[in-house]
């Protein structure tokens, strides 16, 4: 009998639900300021451009991805090409050997599936969470920018998707650690936990 | 303190870890690989600690992870710029005790706040 278990990053208290504070809406149904997603099974892969490959690189991935990297600067950041730094950047939803094939020569390409994970937040108190776990100023951010920054003590990189909603890239195995501040912090707008499409 | 990151822009000194003086070049081994002692010694142990304005390694931990180059007045803590250490060695480096021109300041370092 196969005796493995597959346990969530986020751990046992990521659990699809609502949280903390319950307010009411208009129809007198329960409204959570902040809602939290966890997409499992994502395909993550980093890119890194060998040196002085950086712009080589961004056409490579333009005519064999169909993205546009833009400059490579974080506000030309994409929801599934994030820049995680200077000539990198996170791709989402890319199967590693059609990276590897676009990038060629010109840079790294490293499965990151199994090492982050992402935390998509939104709603109209996300403002409010992040003043207490980010030190950067958001409302300075424009839609569609990404930061290498942090989330409490733990590195993450944000990607601001709309006005009010963020997706956080972070190291899988910090993710409990943040999963378990997230819920508790998040309890005083209430937060619901969604459940990710099968 | 903030620290204007090349990539980055402007981020709180917490995101770095400080890694020493970049001033002085890395040794050349001896024969064999055999560490030169007295470079060596002088490379690792001494330092000027000069009131002055001083290039330090800093690498942006919780951040882009790059290693840059901070231009830090050591009296003040004045901080008039940063480069990429890549960069920093291939070009001319700022003069001692001058403002660094060439370095982005807050003005080309976009804030990242």
């Amino acid at each position: 009998m196969d005796q493995s278990v597959i346990r969530s990053p986020l751990g046992p208290s990521w659990t699809p639900g609502h949280y903390g504070t319950v307010a009411t809406g208009d129809d007198g149904s329960a409204e959570a300021g902040i809602r939290a997603l966890h997409t499992p099974g994502l395909l993550l892969v980093e890119i890194a451009a060998l040196p002085g490959k950086g712009e080589a690189m961004r056409a490579a991935v333009k005519k064999g991805l169909k993205l546009d990297l833009g400059d490579g600067s974080p506000a030309a950041s994409l929801p599934n090409a994030v820049c995680s730094g200077p000539d990198r950047c996170l791709l989402t939803g890319f199967d590693l050997a059609a990276v590897k094939a676009a990038v060629g020569d010109l840079g790294l390409a490293v499965d990151q599936s199994s090492g982050r994970v992402r935390l998509s937040i939104d709603g109209a108190d996300v403002p409010g969470l992040l003043a207490k776990s980010c030190p950067l100023d958001l409302a300075k951010w424009p839609v569609g920018m990404s930061q290498a920054s942090h989330f409490l003590h733990i590195g993450c990189t944000w990607y601001r998707r709309s006005e009010t909603g963020f997706d956080l890239y972070i190291g899988r195995s910090f993710a409990r650690s943040a999963a378990e501040w997230l819920i508790e912090s998040a309890a005083e707008f209430g937060v619901e936990i969604l459940v990710p499409d099968a | 303190m903030l620290i204007p990151c090349p990539h980055c822009g402007l981020r709180p000194s917490e995101e770095f870890v400080p890694k020493g003086l970049a001033e002085a070049p890395r040794p050349a081994l001896g024969g064999r690989a055999k560490p030169d002692g007295p470079a060596w010694q002088n490379y690792l142990h001494l330092r000027d600690n000069v009131a002055d304005h001083s290039h330090e390694y800093f690498h942006h931990a919780l951040g882009c992870r790059s290693w840059i180059v901070v231009h830090r007045h050591t009296l003040t803590h004045e901080v008039t710029g940063a480069t990429m250490a890549a960069d920093f060695w291939k070009a001319d480096k700022p003069a001692k005790g001058a403002k660094d021109a060439k370095s982005p300041t807050a003005e080309t370092a976009e804030d990242g706040q």
